[in-house]
């Protein structure tokens, strides 16, 4: 198995939801998300964000203002709509029993060979 | 010593280097052509050339004055390349294989799951996208004509164009010129790697931003030293001298012929059309006058004539067009102009109309014969 890959898998597969849970707290720009999955070890290069926005924009999960700063570019602050709310919520639920399973996997004790 | 420029970045100026400059316009224009194959890539390679001008705009608060080639190699490593980026290939093979109407907000973890199983595939990936990332380009640095041979050599892994070049002479001596021809073809119809990208995908290198650095890093070398031996030399001229044979061989008299041919069709198609429309007035003024048996007579070398006069004007235009064509390309190969390249489709299409001209030419041509001999 390749450990590096399933890791990858694993973040990539994460990454949405993430993203969605970040901008639930508060609306957020491309550069905070950036710097707070940096600290959480979630991507590897910054650019993977940017088409993750655009598609989660276009299927109406997420909406975004711009907004003119005193520190550099224009930035584009993404708030969740209804729908991003809803989304958000379902995917509560799946990773609530995601994490169940594995919690009650791993939680099991290894059985020993002559007690088979 | 470096060269400097300045750029605008949404308003806001960055003085760069200027290798710098052509290593972060190259980024940003493989940003564009990657995402431009999606929906919302444009929206998507913006937002990257906003996070460019963020992070510029970062280290020139951190107090770097002009931004280097290490500036920017750094911002692309943090950025990543396209194919780093996207994540869309299995998101799209993972959308194909399911049926639509499926909940999209499971789609996330599950594509996990997919892409997983995916994984084996990829070994296989791999050896594909490197034939696949392969182009076929004419290498300008090393040429002797338009650099089609060294293309060849490039694109089918010899590293020597000169094999090529050795073997191209010796069909082009043998076939007698139809090998330049083709040589010709190939030299208007392909384009020339010019950006570092081209440059990489020509070598069938993987486009990233390590290869990309080297390539500009290569280039700004190779602008200083330009390649060019002996046996280039004496190979470019024999193959001037080949080539000016074959155009006075073959394309002069061609010209002349068709030249004198249609004058003699102009005259030809003007003096009958009016003679046709002339006879065709009388005759049908008179029509009524003239006994039914004269009419008739007169009847059948009128639509003959007409005839001619369609299949002549037909030969005219046709012959017009599959004349101009290959004279307009001609002008256009011998002055290059490297910012007005004309489309692929654009070549396709013209030819496509010249040949079917010189068809319909030949047609029309066969036609009016037919007619003069049977008048």
């Amino acid at each position: 198995m390749n450990i590096d890959n399933t890791k990858s898998q694993m973040r990539k597969g994460m990454l949405e939801y993430c993203i969605l849970l970040l901008i639930h707290r508060k609306p957020a720009y491309a550069n905070e998300i950036i710097r707070q999955f940096h600290e959480a070890d979630m991507i590897v290069v910054e650019g993977t964000l940017y088409p993750l926005l655009t598609r989660l924009k276009k299927d109406g999960l997420l909406d975004y203002q711009w907004q003119e700063s005193t520190q550099g570019p224009p930035r584009k602050y993404y708030s969740l709509t209804a729908d991003g709310e809803e989304a958000l919520a379902q995917l509560n639920i799946i990773w609530n029993e995601l994490n169940r399973t594995v919690q009650l996997l791993s939680e099991q004790e290894p059985i020993q060979p002559e007690n088979i | 010593m470096k060269k400097n420029i300045t750029i605008n970045l949404f308003g806001q100026l960055y003085a760069i280097d200027e290798d710098a400059y052509q290593m972060l316009e190259c980024y940003l224009e493989s940003m564009k052509s990657y995402f431009s194959r999606q929906e919302g890539g444009e929206e998507i390679a913006d937002d990257i050339e906003h996070r460019v001008a963020e992070l510029l705009w970062e280290r020139r608060e951190a107090g770097s004055e002009a931004v280097d080639l290490n500036t920017v190699k750094a911002i692309i490593k943090q950025i990543g390349n396209p194919s780093e980026i996207d994540d869309s290939e299995s998101g799209q093979e993972y959308a194909d294989s399911n049926a639509e109407g499926e909940d999209s907000l499971g789609e996330t973890f599950k594509k996990g799951a997919y892409a997983a199983g995916k994984a084996t595939k990829t070994a296989m990936g791999r050896v594909k996208t490197h034939i696949s990332s392969r182009r076929f380009y004419r290498d300008e640095n090393d040429k002797i004509l338009g650099g089609v041979c060294s293309g060849l050599a490039q694109y089918f892994g010899g590293q020597d164009p000169l094999l090529w070049r050795v073997v191209v002479c010796a069909l082009a001596i043998c076939s007698l010129g139809i090998t330049l021809l083709l040589y010709l073809l190939i030299w208007i119809v392909a384009p020339v790697a010019r950006t570092p990208e081209e440059k990489l995908r020509m070598k069938g290198m993987e486009v990233n931003s390590t290869n990309l650095s080297e390539q500009i890093i290569e280039d700004n070398n190779e602008e200083k030293l330009p390649r060019r031996n002996e046996a280039g030399q004496i190979i470019r001229a024999i193959l001037w001298v080949i080539m000016i044979i074959l155009i006075g061989l073959i394309v002069v008299p061609l010209l002349l012929v068709a030249g004198s041919f249609l004058f003699c069709i102009i005259v030809a198609a003007t003096i009958f059309s009016q003679l046709g429309s002339s006879i065709t007035i009388d005759t049908y003024q008179h029509i009524p006058n003239t006994s039914p048996f004269l009419g008739t007579e007169h009847l059948w070398l009128i639509e003959l004539l007409q005839q001619s006069s369609f299949s002549a004007w037909g030969f005219l235009i046709s012959g017009l067009v599959a004349t101009v064509i290959p004279i307009y390309a001609f002008i256009r190969l011998i002055r290059k102009n490297p910012d007005n390249n004309m489309s692929f489709g654009a070549k396709v299409a013209l030819t496509l109309i010249w040949i079917l001209a010189l068809v319909f030419c030949i047609w029309c041509f066969g036609i009016t014969t037919y007619n003069f001999q049977h008048l």
